[in-house]
């Protein structure tokens, strides 16, 4: 299990887009075994810091380390092999594949392919993988074999998320989990953040849906034009009247 | 060269090109416009080295599809991080610089061309006969398509269809689109190159005419015509693009007619492949 802890550290994080500032200097921490919950209105700043933190775009300044490591200048492919995986808000999958080859696809990036069946059923406690394997087997035949351009938007956003969990991440980083999903395949999504938790994972979700942030954070940050509010336990950020409104 | 020996060689030089560059464009989504660069650079290794340094066209072959691999690397590297409407124009300008330096360097002869590329040995065997060009270019192109074939379930092959639907989440997922980009665009260079050695050496004379810009815009348009991630559609436009003007002979047409009746049946392919596209689009729009 060690090899899935993941702590990430983002240090005085700022990015500007010329004269406008998205994020300004923010330093956070997010622990292993945790969900974190970024919150905050349109603009606030919540999806550039998932990007940076992919490394899909560069701070203006500032560090992001991993399990100690200054991971600042690392390309995103070179974050996702050391366990970074990133959700979009959009569904982002490979409209030419099935689910079956997008499956494939993200065990061998995640070089699990030539282990996997070992993996899933010596490994402890239910791993992401796992899990993620279970929902998988649950879809229709149809389902995993249907090139997923052809597919709707809300099963390719849930297949998506899916196929992000088959990797095992060790830092798992999800935009807007709730949107476009319907409430079996949010569950579904819920399930398989749950399980992520549970093995160790550190998990960040940008949301807008309060009562989701509520089911699952164990911590919210709240941001607010790209500095930091608060943060804290949901039922202390929760009922603050900035982000009820 | 005899009628037979002429159109074995150009349908397996034509299918090497277009297999060359159906890596890229087909598999990777890379709109390229510089193949008849590619091919310039095994042809002129090929003019440049025969005459002076040796005469045996296997060292001239192993000498050049390094040399492309290398340029194509070069060039999978500039376009590594452009969109594809930069590609098309990068890899144009690629072009449009090769065709300029053919023309107007010294040590390419400028539109005088070299003449005399003439083998006479493959790999130490002496050797006059012209055939010998042509069964190379046939064995090769046969190899390049069986690799193709084989290898389309490969991850490598995975990896390059994932990167036509969408790079930035091959790189989430932590594979190097860049990389890929220049693995492919190698790949494409070295195959192109030794099309281009095995031309200089049956021909045995080379010019700039022969790698205009004209030949990339042909060969991406053959390669476009046989659809998304088929290797083997390429070959068989390719083969149908040489032999179908051939036809033409059969029934009374001058050598001259063959040449023009060949643009305009590409002209009509590609008004044809273009409106059944737009059709298909438009049966996928949402009102």
């Amino acid at each position: 299990m060690g090899h899935h802890l993941g702590k990430l550290e983002v240090l005085s994080l700022t990015k500007r887009f010329g004269r406008t500032t998205a994020l300004g200097g923010i330093s956070l921490s997010f622990t292993p075994s945790t969900i974190t919950a970024v919150i905050g209105p349109n603009g606030a700043g919540k999806t550039v810091l998932l990007d940076i933190l992919s490394g899909l775009r560069r701070p203006t300044s500032g560090h992001v380390t991993l399990s100690g490591e200054d991971v600042t200048g690392y390309p995103p492919s070179r974050r996702a092999r050391l366990g970074i995986t990133r959700s979009f808000q959009a569904a982002r999958v490979f409209h030419s594949f099935t689910f079956g080859q997008h499956a494939l696809f993200s065990r061998w990036l995640a070089r699990l392919h030539d282990d996997q069946e070992s993996e899933l059923a010596s490994g402890p406690g239910q791993s992401t993988a796992l899990m993620a394997q279970r929902l998988m087997d649950g879809l229709s035949a149809d389902l995993v074999s249907t090139p997923m351009g052809e597919l709707s938007y809300g099963t390719q956003r849930m297949l998506g998320l899916i196929a992000c969990a088959l990797s095992s991440p060790k830092v798992w980083l999800v935009d807007e989990p709730s949107a476009a999903l319907d409430d079996v395949n949010l569950s579904r999504v819920k399930v398989l953040l749950l399980t992520a938790r549970e093995r160790g994972s550190t998990v960040i979700v940008a949301e807008h849906d309060l009562r989701l942030v509520h089911e699952l954070a164990d911590v919210v940050v709240q941001l607010d034009a790209g500095e930091v509010i608060s943060v804290g336990a949901p039922r202390d950020q929760v009922g603050k009247p900035s982000i009820n409104d | 060269m005899t009628y037979l020996d002429y159109l074995a060689f150009s349908v397996g030089f034509y299918v090497l090109l277009a297999v060359s560059l159906s890596f890229p464009a087909n598999l990777a989504g890379m709109m390229v416009v510089c193949q008849a660069a590619f091919c310039a650079i095994g042809a002129y290794t090929a003019g440049l080295l025969v005459p002076s340094l040796t005469h045996d066209g296997g060292w001239v072959l192993a000498a050049s599809i390094p040399l492309g691999g290398i340029v194509g690397a070069g060039a999978g590297l500039l376009i590594s991080r452009m969109r594809s409407e930069e590609v098309v124009l990068a890899t144009l300008g690629v072009q449009m610089i090769a065709s300029s330096l053919l023309l107007n360097s010294s040590i390419t002869q400028g539109p005088m061309g070299i003449p005399k590329v003439v083998a006479s040995s493959w790999l130490g065997f002496e050797t006059q006969s012209d055939l010998i060009p042509t069964l190379v270019c046939v064995a090769m192109a046969g190899g390049a398509m069986a690799l193709s074939v084989v290898g389309r379930r490969s991850r490598w092959t995975l990896s390059l269809h994932a990167m036509h639907d969408d790079p930035v989440l091959v790189e989430t997922m932590g594979h190097s689109a860049t990389s890929l980009k220049i693995q492919v665009m190698a790949l494409s260079g070295a195959v192109a190159a030794a099309a281009g050695t095995l031309y200089a050496l049956k021909i045995t004379y080379i010019g700039p005419s022969a790698f205009t810009v004209t030949e990339s815009i042909m060969l991406l348009t053959l390669v476009l015509l046989a659809g998304k991630y088929s290797t083997t559609g390429s070959a068989i436009t390719a083969t149908l693009f040489v032999l179908l003007p051939e036809a033409l002979r059969f029934v009374g047409f001058e050598s001259y007619v063959i040449a023009h009746v060949r643009q305009i049946v590409f002209g009509a392919c590609l008004g044809v492949y273009v409106a059944a596209r737009s059709r298909n689009a438009r049966s996928h729009m949402v009102l």
